[in-house]
């Protein structure tokens, strides 16, 4: 007796799973993370010593800190476009916009002069969460989900994505407090932090080292060094926001039915709704979620300087190279990645510092520096070192899908 | 005489403007294993996508039984989600991708029992060491992500992730499909050992014989239409379906 229809088998024979490889791969994920571990504690010791032999007159220290505190901030702007490449599968150009949004939330709240509650920092952060997160669903709403349905390709979400980006950024320009010109934005804050500042005054080891109370800016000296260390409110509550992100979004994913459903959701999208996943309300849930820490994010990232309508817009190229060398869809990918840009970033000023401090004017290497001596050259380190990671591992650091099959 | 538990009545579907299926009546009674056979493009899964509500039903009924609570679903205009939350005991398990591939195995039959999550009475950690009792295979593999999985093993998966909500009918899309001769065996005696269970189950097989022989009744379909309907050994002893479906000759 033959089967006939078991004719085809030899093609559909399943390809097998090699065990032994899969936990070789899985090793050499730990192994990454626990070499950059010891990459960090090796910096930040070395910075130390460095600053104690005071070699080329650089606080090393002081870099360390600001490479943390910016690291932080590319975290918490870049990781909602992570999260919603994962679960939506495009790149969301008005994502940058969304930035903005957090910043003329706080803006316009300034502009109320509402007294009490409403005009400090972690309420003024909570509603350019909100905000930030509303405006991500009204833009599923009225653009991204009606376009899914007619069976949009993550192409022309794309390209729709950033005329959404246009309509919000010259809706901000036109309607709200400022229009095109730069408006300051304040963030005072709580009494009780500057309570607890006082506090420490008052605790004889610690006041020692307090220059000034958590008003704006707190100086530290550092041992053995005529070096100071100036930690301002605002670095300090990025790293520390920073953190929690990370650990409330890892509960999420591990342990909520919501993340769990997200991760689903990303992974099948029909197979979640047969599983009983309402998809829809699901993916509203991304947008809130991916929209409220991208505008929060942004008010810490701006928050020394003046607000313009591009605000956002300036950083969109950063935020793709935080996402693009992180793997695109990986969310470990973008942490470790903000780290490396921002690690670049400072290196970058910091050599350039070196060369104009210490290269004699007309010897051939101090062609290299330009004009100011402090930035101009921030955004060539990150984008050479994306291009060398992008050579060798085209599918970024922890990316898990080949860069042409998806996207 | 065993109540029945799904019941579709003259269902007409297709894909967009195109219709596949003409009219199907089927009928699944309580412990019942029904086999649908029939040829490539006939509509078998059609039929079943159809039942779990990814195709939408143009006409016709489609009724779902919980005999023991005494109540009756009409799936009819449901989308698949509605028809797995609002509690009518119905699992599918699609022919391909049926599980997540970067969830970890209990992460994916956590997703299973989320239906349930409301429901006091259920006890996740219990249901899940039951499917590990019927899947022994997979209790070793509780924290891999399914991706790492073989191909039998994922099936076993799909179809303990479709067990964890407390089903009375099981949906099956070829489960043996894409499997080694081996392995599809062992399936079929897996799905032999879900019968014991109490359940009922509607299966789509495209290796006819091998289902035929553990099946109750079985439904030839061609080209949309139920072709044929018989106790599954009358069919499999029936000359003339041997000859165009089995390959006897």
């Amino acid at each position: 007796m033959t089967d006939a229809i078991d004719l085809d088998e030899e093609l559909l024979y399943p390809e097998e799973v090699n065990i032994d490889q899969a936990i070789a791969e899985m090793r050499k994920r730990k192994e990454l993370i626990y070499s950059l571990l010891i990459i960090s504690v090796f910096i930040l010791v070395s910075s130390y010593l460095l600053t104690v032999v005071d070699l080329y007159r650089q606080n090393y220290v002081a870099q360390v800190y600001f490479t943390l505190v910016k690291a932080s901030q590319f975290i918490l702007v870049s990781v909602g476009l992570t999260l919603s490449i994962r679960v939506k599968k495009f790149a969301n150009f008005a994502h940058a916009e969304l930035l903005t949004v957090g910043l003329y939330t706080v803006v316009a709240i300034n502009d109320l002069n509402l007294n009490l509650f409403f005009n400090n920092l972690l309420s003024l952060l909570f509603f350019a969460f909100i905000m930030g997160g509303l405006i991500a669903i009204l833009s599923e709403l009225l653009v991204f989900g009606p376009l899914a349905k007619r069976k949009a390709t993550p192409l022309s979400l794309m390209v729709a994505s950033i005329g959404v980006g246009l309509i919000i950024r010259h809706v901000i320009q036109q309607f709200l407090p400022g229009g095109g010109v730069p408006v300051i934005m304040v963030l005072p804050l709580p009494s009780f932090w500057l309570s607890i500042g006082n506090f420490l005054l008052t605790v004889p080891l610690v006041g020692s080292f307090l220059a000034s109370p958590f008003n704006d800016i707190t100086t530290f000296g550092i041992f053995g060094s005529s070096k100071t260390l100036t930690v301002s409110n605002i670095g300090v509550i990025s790293i520390l926001s920073m953190v929690i992100m990370v650990l409330t979004l890892q509960f999420l994913f591990k342990k909520t039915y919501l993340g769990i459903s997200m991760r689903a959701t990303s992974d099948d999208e029909d197979l979640s709704e047969i599983s009983g996943i309402n998809t829809q309300s699901i993916t509203y849930w991304t947008w809130f979620i991916s929209g409220g820490i991208t505008a929060f994010g942004g008010v810490l990232l701006f928050s020394s300087g003046a607000v313009v309508p591009f605000a956002g817009f300036s950083q969109l190229l950063i935020i793709f190279a935080v996402v693009i060398l992180g793997g695109f869809d990986s969310f470990e990918g973008t942490l470790i990645s903000g780290f490396i840009i921002a690690g670049i970033q400072t290196l970058t000023i910091m050599i350039n510092g070196i060369i104009a401090n210490n290269v004699p004017p007309g010897s051939p290497l101090s062609y290299t520096v330009f004009w100011n001596p402090s930035a101009d050259w921030s955004n060539v380190g990150p984008f050479l070192m994306i291009i060398v990671v992008l050579i060798f591992r085209p599918r970024g650091i922890f990316g898990l899908v080949d860069p042409g099959s998806k996207l | 005489m065993a109540e029945t538990i799904l019941k579709a009545t003259d269902v007409v579907s297709g894909y967009g403007k195109l219709e596949i299926l003409h009219g199907i009546n089927v009928e699944v009674k309580e412990g019942e294993l029904v086999t649908i056979i029939g040829p490539n493009g006939s509509g078998k899964s059609t039929f079943v996508k159809t039942i779990i509500g990814l195709v939408p039903c143009w006409s016709g009924n489609i009724s779902i039984a919980d005999p023991k609570e005494n109540q009756n679903f009409n799936v009819t205009s449901l989308k698949p989600y509605q028809i797995v939350t609002s509690g009518i005991p119905l699992s599918y398990v699609p022919q391909v991708s049926n599980v997540f591939p970067t969830l970890t195995v209990e992460e994916n039959l956590k997703i299973g029992g989320f239906v349930k999550r409301k429901d006091p009475s259920y006890n996740f950690k219990k249901k899940v060491e039951e499917i590990y009792d019927i899947f022994p295979r997979l209790k070793s593999r509780t924290g891999q992500s399914a991706a790492l999985l073989s191909g039998g093993e994922r099936q076993m998966l799909a179809l303990g992730k479709a067990l964890m909500s407390e089903p009375k009918i099981l949906l099956l899309d070829e489960p043996s499909a894409a499997l080694a001769p081996v392995l599809a065996d062992v399936i079929f005696h897996e799905i032999q050992t879900l019968m014991k269970l109490g359940l009922s189950i509607l299966l789509v097989e495209q290796r006819a014989t091998r289902a035929l022989q553990i099946s109750d009744r079985a439904y030839v379909f061609v080209s949309g239409e139920v072709a044929h309907s018989d106790k599954a050994e009358n069919i499999l002893h029936n000359p003339k379906i041997g000859e165009m479906f089995l390959g006897k000759r």
